[in-house]
């Protein structure tokens, strides 16, 4: 009986993680290249009142025993890097990435950082930094006099210049792949870090060796379904309300059995 | 009328046991593939109930009983097991590629501790960081050469419905092992979504002999609780447990009447 009090109760818990997840998904459905989490959950040890096959009497056996499950519990929560959505900005600076690969970021403390927000901007040395002013690895000067910049889907990223018919090339912007990039590690600030579990990262040119293309002018915003979340999040209410329904049954029950005893 | 306080005592034991099966089910309602349990209860062997106040004793012990018979008597109820329900949950669309649900029977193998195998139809894996095919929780999906190492980016990984892996330049890589089983019932909940068998279950290794499958790409299959009945049984469980304390209290009060009446006057 108690048991049934705690298993509803990690039943509310795993329900309360699961809108939690689903809460940050809805509320980065418009943050640039934001990747949904999912919650997958598993149930716990189950203990084994009778095992099945024990001797029911000398001749046979019971088929299949008694368990009762302990509830239910977080596994993991995973990124799903699906292709999110892709808008056109028509601002020069603005990429996407379409297919796999991040880009690479340098952060203040001297580590590489990865992104899929392509929002990038020029700070006032001609450096081409993130929205928070940390450099793209690896860094590009765009000159000052530099009229037009063009981004190919390779990467590299050529400026037309005053005076010049051939536009200058002012570098190469590489990209990182991951083989398994749910293992990675969200930073906030849409940026990500690399783990045991994610590998070492592969870092070369975009659109070969298996690294998307680069599109200029364009923005990948999150991978969030609107839909498919609040479907979600009426589930997960239901589910919390089943499991806030036993605790209820099993304390009622309680509550009969101290009344026995007056 | 002590015997009746004990046949309701076990009225409340089974409705206990059959709430806590209950709520793991509930609790479970958002677990992948996870399979509701079913509790069985059954009564006690029935006694034989004789006269005693007849002067006729059984002696020696052994010999022929010959107290006058009343009847037979039932004096409880208790467990009889728990079954798993294998009936397929839903299926729900996810479009991950690595998001795989089967129709039909059978279960994903998976490599667990000491060379053991573990069975789940919970079928949301990743890559890990070597780009084998591994469970939410880290451990090895097996197909039938082994671990399934694709090393290769996720999105051109199909998986056809005979569980042929393919990756994203068209080489087959492997294809999953869907195991099955003559005698599913006694396979062991293990927790984490798995299944273990006990050495009796029978397992059918060959992929093609076993089960009538389709693996599904990109779907997850949901639990297979069935939310209303499984609402429905703990309001009667409550009653049950209900009506058995009223039961207990009722001869309490007879018992104390007896009492009053032989003793207090």
């Amino acid at each position: 009986m108690i048991r049934s009090l705690y298993t509803g109760g990690a039943g509310m818990k795993a329900q309360q993680k699961n809108v939690d997840v689903t809460a940050n998904n809805l509320a980065n459905v418009n943050t640039n290249g934001f990747k949904k989490d999912l919650v997958n959950f598993e149930d716990l040890y189950y203990h084994y009142m009778k095992s099945p096959g024990a001797p029911s009497t000398e001749a046979t056996d019971h088929p299949t025993g008694i368990s009762v499950g302990m509830g239910v519990g977080t596994g993991s929560t995973a990124k799903v890097y699906t292709q999110g959505n892709m808008e056109t900005t028509e601002n020069p600076m603005d990429m996407a990435i379409k297919g796999d690969g991040f880009f690479q970021v340098l952060k203040p403390d001297g580590t590489t950082a990865y992104t899929r927000d392509g929002s990038f901007k020029v700070d006032g040395e001609g450096q081409i930094v993130t929205s928070e002013g940390n450099y793209l690895e690896p860094q590009i000067q765009i000159p000052e006099e530099a009229t037009e910049v063009t981004i190919r889907s390779d990467g590299t990223v050529s400026a037309d210049m005053p005076g010049q018919e051939e536009p200058e090339n002012v570098g190469q912007i590489e990209l990182a792949r991951f083989v398994n990039p749910a293992g990675l590690k969200a930073e906030g600030s849409n940026l990500f870090t690399e783990t045991p579990a994610s590998g070492d990262p592969f870092v070369g040119t975009a659109g070969r060796d298996g690294i998307g293309q680069i599109e200029q002018g364009t923005l990948e915003k999150s991978n969030v379904d609107v839909i498919e979340a609040l479907t979600d999040l009426i589930a997960q209410q239901r589910g919390y309300e089943f499991n806030h329904r036993t605790i209820r049954t099993s304390d009622r029950m309680l509550e009969r059995a101290t009344t026995l005893l007056q | 009328m002590i015997r009746g306080l004990y046949t309701s005592a076990s009225g409340m034991v089974v409705s206990q046991e059959r709430m806590d099966v209950a709520t793991n089910n509930l609790a479970n309602i958002n677990t992948p593939g996870f399979r509701e349990q079913i509790y069985v209860s059954k009564s006690y062997p029935e006694n034989e109930v004789v006269r005693t106040d007849d002067n006729v004793t059984q002696l020696p012990r052994g010999s022929i009983d010959q107290r006058p018979q009343v009847g037979d008597l039932n004096t409880g109820v208790a467990s009889d097991g728990t079954y798993t329900n294998f009936e397929e949950g839903k299926l729900k669309r996810t479009e991950n590629p690595l998001d795989l649900a089967i129709t039909g029977d059978g279960f994903f193998t998976v490599e667990g501790d000491d060379g053991e195998e573990y069975y789940t139809r919970d079928g949301i894996f990743t890559m890990n960081e070597e780009g084998s095919l591994v469970t939410g929780n880290g451990r090895y999906v097996l197909g039938e050469e082994g671990r399934i190492t694709v090393d290769d980016e996720v999105e051109g990984i199909s998986v056809a419905g005979d569980g042929t892996i393919t990756n994203g330049d068209g080489e087959v890589v492997d294809r999953l092992q869907i195991t099955s089983f003559e005698n599913p019932q006694r396979l062991q909940n293990r927790g984490e979504n798995f299944f273990v068998d006990d050495g009796e279950a029978q397992p059918i290794t060959d992929t093609d002999l076993g089960a009538d499958f389709t693996i599904q790409q990109g779907f997850q299959e949901i639990s297979n609780t069935d939310p209303i009945r499984e609402l429905i049984n703990t309001i009667e469980i409550q009653r049950l447990y209900e009506m058995n304390s009223q039961m207990i209290s009722q001869q309490n009060e007879a018992l104390g009447q007896s009492f009053q009446r032989v003793a207090g006057s």
